[in-house]
């Protein structure tokens, strides 16, 4: 329609309504008076105008949809769609079936039948006489001692107990959030109440460890803490400080490995909640005679708590979808009994073949980790997130530190970080022994750079780093442009549905990995038109699909750190410039990506590095063909095949951090905003 | 230029209704002013005749044009913002060249219309100056010349001074005069300063609740309030409540509360009083008068409760009959104290009767009387 025919047809509705235009004048004067005199009539008018709501709201979305924002709306909806919901619907479809029929058969094989996966199968004999005899005995079937002391060898051996895959998973997620919750709540609050010397540096250092992956860590502490791993040969047999041998297997291992990790996580997103309480709140506090531990509990921590619960649950969610710690650890029969390593052993992925027990377990892990997300749902929004970035405006309490603070605090965060940076010296030592060199010594005999050389030179390796490199940069490309346009669409239209897509976005961070993965390869596999993705007859056909699920999974940094932008950038930016005559398309080039570029660039920067650093879907997805394995997955197999395996895994570890540390430090630089964006709260 | 017809416009957010049927028509070059409390919708209107905002109900006319379905970026309209929003990462002339560049000016007449509307806003060698090095009423000029510069059929103000500080908040208001006049444009302006209103404005449209109050040139929205939020929001007045005893012609005679009659006009021809109605007299506190004036008028013996010294003029509280209480404010020289007795004098003319029935506001007016005369 032409403006001339549009406004001539809008003309001819009024016409409809209103005869002609004389009448509509004198009716213009009429609601004048109307409006002066009265609220009867104000009723009736109001009564007129619900009728033809529904179609204002249609038209409103049809205003708000223009060309631009439509192709912006639909871009984010098929990525998503095709490489996020369909596959896990896939997964969800799968597990209730057997042979194209709809069943509960694998749920009732998983909980009532087999009692490696959960073995409360007891509760079906609950009258038998054995419960009441040995009722832990039965119900936990625990073969394995916990602890174990062998005098011969004088070795102390914890490894932890087995409660069956799905209990495993659970428990162990559970122990890792409260050592890490424990240990970053406390680091959180003397960072964020205390001054003392030397506080800037050991702030830095707390963020170290988030710089090693659980996979890679795992890699090191295996190396430290084994039978005749350096910390026995130390402290047992040279020093003598120690009495026994010390060796730390199966769960306790992993829940060591993740909780060195995750107090990072816990602390940041405990310390950015005590530093956005206001200040006078806790002051007011005072002032009416509350002091020390009693002000801290009565309003400082309830004040902190949705923030710190926000950490502890992101925790769990991340600790019970973790794979690599397991792998590295999957020589203890017990580690095998986890869900997302018993799902990772039930899959084919060369000929997309995924056991229905698999998928079964992957709806159980599902629900776990969406139960855990959904409390934690209004924190991870958009909208919160852009909140905290902003906030802080006051300065934060700080009390000064007396000589018993630092050697209480000295003591605390040195001893962690000693501690912390087991897996950093394991995999730097790792790297650099010798091959054969690192036998029953504290440290290497000899040091050696070839391990490096064989890196970058075996075309093989070199090859999966590239890949990578890769598929990490034109995951970021896809970030950039399909995390812009989403975080554009939550900060700036009113569509319906908006919170939705703000759920979309975010949910990413805590869908497990390794069901994605499996949902790529039911779903693509199925779909006659898709399963060239995952032919490896067909050349860079799996790398499409590790692309895409690097994009999807690690784009909400990028749609965080984008939305924060635009909530700092006044909306009257864009809108002067729509006013002047700039269309949409050029008010988002020429106003928009200019003003916010700096924060989609941090954001595109950090997805970037955690794509690099993505274990669970590329361990699956790698798997199709060796070809086209992306790094994290080389390093999952060499571990496990060559002799030399953990020190090229290790150098390769090194070079995630170093890739980590740059991008920390530059983005850090370029937009000086808090460090919370690197943890997705 | 171009006239605009606003015609029923309605808008609302969820349940809350901001622009309720309203319709105004904006002549020609004229530079109209929506005032009203923050809330009451106006700026709403505004964002609806930019374009930001799309009614529920009713269509804007730019002449005879229905704009009501363009977006904002074909109105040609120029807005200037409450916080200007100017381009921070554009030095000032790119950001008033901005308009111009997407009108594919060539860029020698770009540069020339730039620099001459920067010399209309006293900006002149301005234009290589980056955002940041600007004050507050000089971003408030770029943003004019901004708006201006594109020779918009229609130019938008968005309390465009409500962030500068007082005094230059005054001078401002000549600027914009003399700017609008040199060129002619149509505009309207937002504000909830009712002084800024009525100093600057060819016509004033009082909004409250979304819905028009009063459209009235400022001498008339001062002088003669069709109802009593008008008269309570533009200036203040002391309200006293009463029913009609007579009316003859222009004049009409209500009962006070303290026995004696008061004499006054009527400000609405749509209005007609019976005996027995309900009605508000409204008179403002500089027609309060010592001497007795020889003009008709009603004389009100009141007690004085409070005196406060204010430079110009005493504002007094007075007491009068118990139960109403009057805000004057009288000359300076006057010596006045608490307690003293005074015969307060006001013209017949200066004496408003507004109807009770129908007004939303009665009730809040009930409150106000009361409060005064509980204040003690």
């Amino acid at each position: 329609m032409t403006r001339s025919e549009a406004t001539s047809a809008s003309k001819s509705n009024q016409a409809d309504e209103k005869q002609n235009s004389n009448q509509n004048e004198e009716k213009r004067k009429k609601t004048t008076l109307e409006e002066v005199l009265g609220i009867g009539v104000a009723i009736k008018l109001r009564a007129s105008r619900t009728k033809s709501y529904f179609s204002s709201q249609a038209y409103q979305l049809y205003r708000e949809m223009d060309l631009f924002t439509g192709i912006q709306l639909i871009s984010v909806l098929v990525l998503f769609l095709l490489f996020l919901i369909l596959p896990i619907f896939q997964v969800m479809v799968t597990a209730f079936q057997v042979d194209g029929q709809w069943s509960l058969f694998w749920f009732n094989y998983i909980f009532f039948e087999d009692k490696t996966y959960f073995p409360l199968y007891i509760f079906q004999h609950l009258d038998s006489s054995i419960f009441h005899q040995h009722p832990i005995g039965l119900i936990l079937d625990v073969k394995e001692q916990p602890i174990i002391f062998d005098p011969d060898g004088l070795v102390l051996l914890v490894q932890g107990v087995d409660m069956g895959i799905i209990l495993n998973s659970i428990y162990v997620g559970l122990l890792t959030t409260l050592f890490s919750t424990l240990i970053g709540v406390s680091l959180a609050f003397i960072m964020a109440r205390y001054d003392f010397r030397g506080k800037t540096v050991l702030r830095t250092l707390l963020l170290v460890p988030l710089l090693v992956i659980p996979f890679v860590g795992a890699i090191g502490i295996k190396r430290f803490l084994s039978v005749d791993g350096s910390f026995n040969l130390l402290f047992h047999e040279t020093l003598g400080i120690w009495p026994t041998r010390f060796v730390l297997e199966g769960f306790a291992a992993v829940i060591f490995v993740q909780t060195l990790h995750f107090f990072s996580l816990t602390y940041l997103s405990a310390y950015s909640a005590f530093l956005n309480i206001d200040p006078t709140l806790e002051e007011s506090a005072e002032n009416l005679g509350a002091k020390g531990f009693g002000l801290f509990r009565k309003v400082t921590l309830p004040l902190a708590l949705p923030g710190i619960e926000a950490g502890a649950i992101l925790t769990f969610i991340l600790s019970v979808e973790d794979l690599g710690t397991l792998v590295v650890y999957s020589g203890s029969p017990q580690v095998r009994k986890t869900l997302t390593y018993a799902i990772f052993t039930n899959i084919i992925a060369p000929t997309g073949n995924v056991q229905g027990v698999a998928t079964a377990m992957g709806v159980i892990l599902l629900v776990i980790a969406m139960v855990g997300f959904f409390f934690i749902r209004r924190y991870m929004s958009l909208r919160h997130y852009a909140m905290l970035s902003k906030g802080g405006t006051w300065n934060p309490r700080l009390s000064p530190s007396k000589w018993f603070h630092y050697i209480i605090f000295y003591g605390f965060i040195i001893g962690i970080l000693t501690i912390a940076f087991i897996p950093h010296a394991g995999i730097i030592l790792l790297a650099f022994a010798a091959p054969g060199s690192w036998g029953r010594t504290v440290l290497p005999s000899h040091f050696t750079l070839a391990n490096f050389g064989i890196v970058f030179i075996d075309p093989d390796i070199l090859g999966s780093i590239i890949n990578s490199l890769v598929y990490s940069g034109i995951a970021a490309f896809i970030i950039i442009l399909i995390g812009t346009s989403a975080a554009y669409i939550v900060a700036r239209k009113n569509i319906p549905g908006k919170g939705l897509l703000d759920l979309l976005v975010t949910i990413p961070i805590a869908l497990p990995g390794i069901v994605i993965a499996i949902g790529y390869l039911l779903f693509f596999s199925r779909d006659p038109l898709f399963s060239q993705f995952l032919s490896p007859l067909i050349i860079g056909a799996p790398a499409v699909l590790i692309t895409m699920s690097y994009a999807v999974r690690k784009m909400p940094f990028t749609v965080r750190s984008t939305f924060a932008g635009l909530q700092q950038t006044h909306v009257e930016l864009e809108e002067a410039a729509s006013n002047l005559g700039a269309s949409r398309f050029r008010v988002f080039r020429k106003i928009v990506i200019p003003l916010i570029g700096i924060s989609v660039l941090a954001g595109a920067m950090m997805s970037f590095v955690y794509c690099m650093s993505e274990v669970s879907t590329s361990l699956v997805l790698g798997d199709i063909a060796a070809e086209y394995g992306p790094m994290t997955w080389k390093m999952y197999v060499i571990y496990n095949s060559l002799a030399m395996g953990p020190s090229l895994a290790a150098v390769m570890g090194i070079f995630l951090m170093i890739l980590q540390i740059m991008v920390m430090a530059t983005t850090n630089v370029i937009t000086k905003r808090r460090s919370s964006a690197l943890i997705g709260l | 230029m171009v006239s605009i017809s606003i015609n029923e416009v309605t808008k609302t957010f969820g349940e809350v209704m901001a622009v309720d049927e309203i319709s105004i028509d904006i002549e020609e070059g004229e530079l109209f002013t929506l005032l009203g409390p923050s809330g009451c919708g106006k700026t709403t209107l505004l964002r609806v005749i930019a374009g930001f905002y799309h009614p529920d109900h009713g269509q804007i006319f730019f002449d005879e044009e229905d704009i009501t379905k363009l977006p904002p970026h074909k109105r040609d309209t120029g807005m200037v913002f409450q916080n200007y929003a100017i381009w921070p990462h554009m030095k000032v002339f790119d950001n008033v060249a901005f308009g111009l560049e997407i009108r594919k000016v060539p860029s020698a007449e770009v540069r020339k219309r730039v620099e001459a509307v920067l010399e209309a806003v006293r900006l002149g060698g301005f234009g290589e100056r980056t955002p940041y090095q600007l004050s507050g009423g000089q971003q408030q000029r770029v943003a004019l010349a901004r708006a201006l510069v594109i020779n918009p059929k229609v130019l938008l103000l968005d309390e465009p001074l409500s962030n500068l500080d007082a005094k230059l908040r005054v001078e401002m208001r000549h600027e914009l005069i003399r700017i609008q006049k040199e060129f002619g444009t149509t505009t309207v302006y937002v504000t909830h300063d009712q002084e800024e209103a009525l100093s600057i404005s060819d016509r004033v449209a009082v909004i409250n609740l979304g819905r028009v109050m009063q459209v009235d040139n400022p001498r008339d929205i001062y002088s003669d309030p069709h109802n009593l939020f008008v008269a309570d929001f533009i200036g203040s007045c002391t309200f006293i409540p009463g029913s009609i005893i007579s009316v003859d012609g222009g004049a009409i005679s209500i009962k006070t509360p303290w026995g004696l009659p008061l004499e006054g006009r009527c400000t609405r021809t749509d209005v007609t009083f019976n005996k027995g109605d309900e009605v508000f007299c409204a008179i403002r506190p500089e027609d309060f008068k010592v001497q007795t004036p020889s003009s008709p008028h009603n004389d009100i013996p009141t007690k004085i409760s409070s005196v406060v010294f204010t430079g110009r003029y005493n504002q007094v509280y007075a007491d009068v009959g118990g139960t109403q209480r009057v805000q004057a404010e009288l000359d300076a020289e006057s010596k006045l104290k608490r307690g003293d007795t005074l015969t307060l004098h006001v013209l017949h003319k200066d004496t408003i009767i507004l109807p009770v029935k129908d007004d939303l506001f009665a009730p809040r007016i009930q409150e106000i009387i009361l409060g005064g005369a509980a204040a003690d």
